[in-house]
């Protein structure tokens, strides 16, 4: 007991003595800094939880969300490509203020000859212009988009005072709206329907000149209700084209009136097949409503090619009812052929069905409705049993666009019906993609306008679930090593996540990827699937039809796993910052009872100049053995005295044979887990994971004392790139002999 | 987007370049131009498309070692995902005082093409976003 006080003492002096000596050199007053370390808890950067939005990251106890009903009345006119409706609106004052105005969307608007959308693009002269740009820029009108508005009503059909701010439109109420009371009003509206394609808009028709059809896709096309909540008040930032939507649940029920052969789905349930479909179209939708197994077609191709030759001037109603959707989109034509088959959620029976021209095939009757399937099983597993009773998908080309219950996707054939593996590929993507936003954001209502990522990233973290359970192999392109590009690209062109949708450079890396390979990061590599799984379930669970926030995730996510992951939120969302972690040394040590010279330098001091006056003591050393020296561990008396005392025997201490000290470095600013690979000179091998926690004292280096009874041959840092690291050239020891370039080269030199 | 990766192997006097492209946006470019529509990375990709891909990468891709251009020699491609990498060799440098980079692919079809340049000479690492406005990049590399 007092010996070892003495040397602890001892060891105390020296190193406090060596402290003194570097004080009294430096003698400008140092300055001091603020809490700058990676683990530090983000009370600056969350908003402050209150009753509505909790510290655990639930809807508290006086969470309001408003509720908007619609009745709609709308007519497509094929032959001129407009569009009219009339829509009776029931708007719930349900927060515990006083409402004086109301804020509607005017989404159409972004297509209006005075829309600003074009003017915060900057353009030059292009190289080359075919005709048909050169024209849609210099000689062509520009479209007569746009939302006319033919009068606002209140329910009497007195004219209501409104004024128009481009994408955004406000209702001044005849008197203020109190808490808990509704207000019923009436627009009626048209406008000329867009070509989708040239300009890549979310919503329009396709021209098929072929057999002179369109396919619409209609969505934004009435005026809809902005969101009044607990966080932001009105969200009516303007939809500029990117930053997508925030809306209102609510009840729908619309009557949409098209020519008589077109075929038509919608958001809601269908009221009336009866009155619209053939007596053998009607028998199929019910035989497809029990076919577990495979699609049934309601309309088939033969069916459709025939309504593309008649174009029909009669027409007919469709009327569908949707009960607590965000939303309400549609899509329409005499092209659509329709399969549909039942998924078994739980018990529950809901429909996937597909629309898609003949031009879709065979690709999309082989594949889309299944992939519509499994995308409603899987997600369903992740967060909660799809509530809806049905999903469909839409071919419409270029486009990749969600709404509620039905969503476009592109994936076409050649024009001779072949296609590509790539084509194929992209399809089951994009489908898994556009019904997986069932979940995100249209039932976990995140507003989209101020974040993409929590509705694409999120969406796109599940989607990768899904499409590895899908197909194992499947490139889902969301991995962490495929951020890794995107992260290592120069600085000025990377946002942090947590930016508002519009300012964001590289959108789909920024707001789709890099979420989605950091949440697949944590659940594979940080928290593992069962503590992972449990606090995602709960936050889809917790804020299904409701409207959570990003501190709604963050928070929910660490009061349902009992781990603080601050130091990630922080990392991955609040910042740029990349993973690179590397070996930076590798020493190998000795066991001996010579002291070293380190030792010998620390008690010098002290008049202690020979071993001889030294207390005996262990060390591993990295000098030169000399003569007298034990060769082994157990040589050393001192070691060997110590076990026979405290020891059954010598196998029970079971003593290593190696022992080296590994230096990691970390250039990277982003703190992570390191993940290790130690091979031994049998070509056994043994893996480590040290918490990213380690980091926590020391952001730059961390060093580790490994033993092992084997020679280690190599050390691997991250082998199987599960954490984004940007520079794997650090991650070797030995140092790779020949660069990545060089081992392509000779590939491809042989070939 | 492309990436483009330029390393100095002071070992084998060489500059190793890899370029990555979206074979979907490779596609669009080249088609753009060309009378012959064609398709890249599918079982339908013309055979000679190595003679394709170097004369489009010639015409897109220029260095300049000490102010001087400098040839490339085409080593080959390879498809992985949705991307292709073009694998490129400067060969016989033996030192570098600058390196002069003009890099214009994709600019064709894209109006906000970037183009991200990235070097490693001496270990000292730069990189750049090329755009159609900016398609140059310049690095004082000495040692
Ligand atoms: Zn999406």
């Amino acid at each position: 007991m007092k010996r070892i006080y003495f040397t602890t003492m001892l060891l105390f002096l020296a190193i406090s003595s060596a402290l003194r000596a570097q004080v009294e050199e430096n003698k400008t007053t140092q300055k001091g800094h603020t809490n700058t370390n990676k683990f530090k808890q983000l009370k600056d950067e969350f908003n402050t939880p209150n009753s509505q939005h909790t510290a655990s990251g639930a809807p508290g106890a006086n969470y309001t969300q408003q509720k908007v009903d619609y009745r709609m009345d709308i007519v497509l006119d094929d032959a001129n490509q407009k569009i009219y409706g009339e829509e009776n609106i029931t708007y719930h004052n349900n927060s515990e203020d006083t409402l004086e105005y109301l804020w509607v969307q005017l989404d159409q608007n972004k297509r209006a000859k005075d829309s600003k959308t074009p003017d915060i693009e900057g353009d030059g002269a292009e190289t080359y212009y075919t005709p048909e740009k050169f024209a849609s820029h210099f000689i062509d009108k520009p479209f007569e988009g746009g939302f006319h508005i033919v009068h606002v009503n209140n329910s009497k059909g007195n004219p209501l005072s409104y004024h128009i701010n481009r994408t955004m439109m406000r209702i001044d109420l005849p008197k203020p709206l109190a808490s808990g009371k509704k207000f019923k009003f009436n627009i009626k509206w048209w406008y000329n329907i867009n070509n989708h394609v040239p300009r890549r808009d979310r919503s329009g028709y396709e021209h098929f000149p072929t057999d002179g059809n369109n396919l619409y896709v209609i969505a934004q096309f009435y005026p809809r209700l902005a969101v009044y909540n607990n966080v932001e008040g009105w969200q009516n930032m303007q939809f500029w084209g990117r930053s997508e939507f925030a809306l209102e649940f609510g009840d729908f029920k619309v009557n949409i009136t098209t020519p008589k052969d077109h075929i038509l789905n919608a958001t809601g349930v269908l009221k009336n097949p009866k009155e619209v479909l053939t007596k053998i179209q009607l028998k199929r939708f019910k035989k497809a409503q029990t076919s577990f197994e495979k699609p049934v077609l309601i309309v088939t191709q033969a069916e459709a090619e025939l309504a593309e030759t008649k174009k029909s001037k009669e027409i007919k109603t469709w009327t569908f009812d949707a009960k607590n959707v965000r939303d309400f989109a549609f899509a329409s034509s005499r092209k659509f052929i329709w399969d549909g088959m039942a998924v078994n959620i739980a018990g529950k029976s809901v429909m996937a069905y597909s629309l898609y021209p003949k031009e879709g095939n065979p690709l999309w009757e082989e594949y889309s409705t299944k992939v519509v399937a499994h995308t409603l099983k899987e997600y369903s597993k992740y967060t909660f049993n799809y509530p809806y009773h049905k999903a469909i998908s839409v071919h419409s080309k270029n486009q990749g666009m969600e709404y509620p219950q039905i969503c476009w996707n592109y994936g076409r054939p050649r024009p001779d019906g072949t296609y590509s593996d790539r084509t194929r590929d992209a399809m089951i993507g994009v489908i898994t993609h556009e019904i997986g936003h069932n979940f995100f954001p249209m039932i976990v209502n995140s507003d989209e306008r101020q974040w993409t990522w929590m509705d694409e990233g999120l969406n796109s973290f599940v989607e990768t679930l899904t499409e590895l359970s899908f197909d194992s192999n499947f490139e889902t392109g969301n991995l962490p090593r495929d951020i890794v590009a995107y992260m290592e690209g120069d600085q000025s062109g990377i946002s942090p996540i947590m930016t508002q949708g519009n300012n964001v450079h590289q959108f789909g890396p920024n707001a789709y990827t890099k979420p989605a390979a950091g949440l697949y990061m944590l659940r594979k590599t940080i928290l593992g699937g069962k503590l992972f799984d449990h606090a995602f379930q709960t936050y889809a669970k917790r804020w299904m039809f409701k409207h959570p926030t990003p501190e709604d995730f963050f928070r929910t996510m660490e009061d349902a796993s009992a781990v603080d992951l601050d130091w990630f939120w922080r990392g991955w969302f609040y910042t740029t910052d990349v993973t690179d972690i590397g070996i930076k040394s590798v020493q190998q040590y000795r066991v001996t009872d010579k002291p070293t010279e380190k030792m010998m330098q620390l008690v010098k001091p002290y008049g202690i100049t020979t071993p001889e006056q030294l207390r005996p003591f262990i060390y591993l050393s990295t000098e030169e053995i000399t003569e007298g020296e034990p060769e082994k561990a157990l040589q050393v008396k001192l070691l060997d005295d110590f076990i026979e005392a405290n020891y059954k025997s010598k196998e029970e201490a079971k003593l290593p044979t190696y022992f080296y000290e590994v230096t990691f470095d970390k250039p990277g600013g982003l703190v992570m887990p390191i993940l290790v690979e130690y091979t031994y000179a049998d070509g056994s091998k043994e893996r480590k994971k040290y918490p990213a926690k380690i980091w926590r004292k020391n952001d730059r280096e961390v060093k580790k004392i490994i033993t092992s009874d084997i020679e280690i041959k190599n050390i691997v840092i991250d082998p199987d790139l599960e954490t984004a690291d940007v520079d794997t050239s650090n991650n070797l020891w030995p140092k790779a002999k020949s660069s990545l370039f060089d081992k392509k080269k000779e590939k491809l030199l042989k070939e | 987007m492309s990436l483009t990766q330029i390393n100095y192997s002071e070992e084998q006097q060489t500059l190793q370049i890899i370029v990555r492209v979206f074979i979907d946006d490779l596609e669009t470019e080249i088609n753009t131009l060309s009378q012959d529509k064609i398709e890249l990375g599918t079982e339908r990709e013309p055979l000679n498309i190595d003679r394709i891909y170097k004369s489009y990468l010639n015409s897109h891709l220029h260095f300049y070692i000490d102010k001087h251009p400098k040839p490339f020699q085409y080593i080959g491609n390879e498809y992985k995902n949705d991307q292709v990498f073009f694998y490129l060799e400067v060969a016989e440098i033996d030192s570098i005082q600058s390196l002069g980079i003009q890099n214009t692919v994709l600019n064709n079809s894209f109006q906000e093409q970037e183009n991200i340049v990235k070097t490693s000479i001496y270990d000292k690492h730069k990189s750049f976003i090329l755009t159609r406005n900016n398609s140059n990049a310049f690095v004082s590399t000495k040692k």
